[in-house]
């Protein structure tokens, strides 16, 4: 019965003419369900069975690209009811709150979502650091991974504003003013970006149109260039001692990247090697597409039941006329804002920042050593994993001066303690 | 290849790069000058504000314009109530004679230098005058001395 309707649904002249083959339940129809699916080609037929693992990667790439897909959908639901301007804007997210249907859980799951995916790319950006996988030949890819990051705050910043409440207001009001004391250029960039001198209607659209179209565009460009050189520089990153265990070098591990992908192609180079590694590789189709759908899910699941249990904030209405004390950037620009309070906005608003943007794209190319690779804090790389830990720990704990530890007139208060009333 | 530094092929060629390179830096010029606007429909900084009577001895704040009138018996001062370090508006605290910023913990005195960081400037004192309408008028492009004040007798 159950060969039959397999028959039926599998083997028909519809089914054939989409998918070109039937299901998938031998190694070579495996390889052509990869091959010959757009969407699925960016992966390789067949990957390490070392790199599947939960812990070698903690699955932070696969999860901020959910969190993307997530996003994007929720935000073009929003983009529905959502019109952008001052006098629409807030009452258009009070009517998501209270009369769109399920309108409040899309909109708590694009802005929780939106959170997540910063932690994400952030932790992402951590294990490949921590695990030296940015090595040659991915140092390139783990600059398109900063610019990345980057494209993420940015996103998330322009979508800070579109609500238009006393929240969005001020903190964008207060990041225009960082852009404005950059040297030389700051006051007519400033000008640029809020399409005026005010945070005002010009802004709100601005902002606007950079998080729908512009931005999102980008970053699913990059998102893909991110992928496809995931692919192009040998898959994720393995211990080189792995590779050496079984007879290849190094070269040779990086001469396997021009083999294999259409399997019965002829390729420049070597002819493909047999023997070592088809013994430790699995088939793509169905040992990472399970993997990845499941986590994908889970996901999903994680980020639904915080928008059920917790709403996103809304304030009142944007009054330029009144700054809510204290007033505060959102929470991943705060550490920023932390800084700036400390003294000359050029240092704290501008140079720091630069530079550690610099640091970072620079990493894989300051980084000589070759031990390592693909493991956990190597004990090699002690210094490495310091400094890196030090400047990350730092970074969040600026951010948790600012959001916890700074109340009115940005005075010091312990989370715990009560601020005066006035 | 003739003798010529440049042939036909060559001038061509050196002319086609021009033609193309000059016409995506024309297009990338235009569409950068298009995001900066010729025309703003923010409030004005220049304005009149209620008369002097209006304005009871003290600090007065006038959220709309952004600006906060001092009196001092018959004299008038207007001071910006934008703070120069990040826009966010000071807070006038009478008891201490001073204003504070909430975002960045800024705080002016109340001749509105700077007592604490982070504002890098002092608060601009803005020039007042009479109008023929008797109220006060304020032109936030002209930054005055803290020692100019605005006298009306009532």
């Amino acid at each position: 019965m159950k060969e039959k309707w397999k028959e039926t649904l599998l083997r028909n002249r519809v089914w054939k003419s989409v998918f070109r083959h039937g299901y998938p339940d031998n190694e070579r129809l495996r390889s052509e369900a990869v091959t010959a699916n757009l969407f699925l080609h960016i992966q390789p037929v067949k990957v390490y069975r070392e790199t599947l693992g939960f812990p070698k990667t903690l699955g932070l790439g696969l999860i901020s690209l959910s969190l993307f897909v997530i996003l994007s959908i929720t935000g073009v639901l929003l983009m529905f009811y959502y019109i952008p301007h001052v006098d629409r804007a807030y009452q258009d997210m009070k009517d998501l709150q209270f009369v769109v249907s399920f309108g409040v859980i899309i909109r708590n799951m694009h802005r929780w979502g939106a959170h997540a995916m910063i932690v994400a790319v952030f932790l992402h950006m951590c294990r490949v650091y921590y695990t030296a996988s940015y090595r040659e030949p991915r140092e390139f890819n783990w600059a398109l991974g900063v610019l990345l990051l980057l494209l993420t705050l940015f996103l998330s910043l322009t979508g800070y504003l579109l609500p238009w409440d006393q929240l969005a207001y001020w903190a964008i009001t207060i990041v225009s003013n960082l852009i404005g004391v950059a040297p030389l250029v700051g006051k007519k960039l400033r000008y640029v970006v809020l399409g005026g001198t005010v945070v005002g209607q010009n802004a709100l659209i601005r902002f606007y149109v950079m998080h729908v179209v512009v931005l999102p565009v980008l970053a699913g460009l990059l998102i893909l260039v991110h992928f496809w050189r995931v692919r192009k520089d040998g898959g994720l990153a393995r211990p080189v001692e792995a590779a050496e265990a079984t007879g290849e070098k190094e070269e040779e591990a990086q001469e396997e990247v021009l083999k294999s992908y259409g399997l019965m192609n002829l390729v420049e180079g070597k002819t493909p090697h047999v023997g070592h590694d088809p013994d430790r590789m699995v088939t793509t189709w169905p040992h990472l597409l399970v993997r990845e759908a499941t986590l994908f899910l889970l996901v999903m699941v994680v980020i639904m039941c915080m928008s059920v249990l917790f709403d996103a904030p809304l304030e009142e209405m944007a009054n330029f006329a009144v700054t809510p004390n204290p007033a505060k950037a959102p929470w991943y620009f705060v550490g920023l804002q932390e800084l700036l309070s400390w003294g000359n906005p050029i240092w704290g608003g501008i140079v720091a920042p630069m530079a550690a943007v610099l640091a970072l794209l620079l990493v894989p190319y300051l980084d000589r050593g070759r031990t390592g690779t693909a493991e956990w804090f190597h004990p090699s790389r002690r210094r490495a994993v310091i400094v890196f830990t030090a400047i990350a720990v730092a970074a969040v704990a600026l951010i948790f001066v600012g959001e916890f530890m700074r109340g009115p007139n940005w005075h010091l208060y312990w989370p715990w303690q009560k601020w005066p009333i006035h | 290849m003739s003798g010529n530094p440049i042939d036909r092929r060559r001038f061509l060629n050196i002319l086609g790069w021009f033609a193309s390179l000059g016409t995506i830096a024309g297009i990338s010029w235009g569409s950068v000058r298009f995001m900066i606007p010729n025309i703003l429909y923010e409030p004005p900084k220049a304005f009149k504000i209620g008369k002097p009577q209006d304005y009871p001895e003290g600090v007065n704040y006038l959220p709309e314009k952004k600006i906060f009138v001092v009196r001092r018996g018959d004299a008038y001062k207007v001071v910006s109530a934008v703070c120069t370090h990040m826009g966010c508006t000071p807070r006038w605290v009478g008891e201490k004679s001073e204003w504070e910023c909430p975002c960045h913990g800024s705080i002016f005195d109340e001749k509105g230098g700077v007592v604490k960081g982070p504002a890098p400037d002092p608060l601009p004192w803005y020039e007042a005058k009479l109008a023929s309408d008797g109220r006060i008028f304020v032109d936030g492009r002209r930054i005055v001395p803290y020692t100019q004040t605005l006298t009306v007798k009532t």
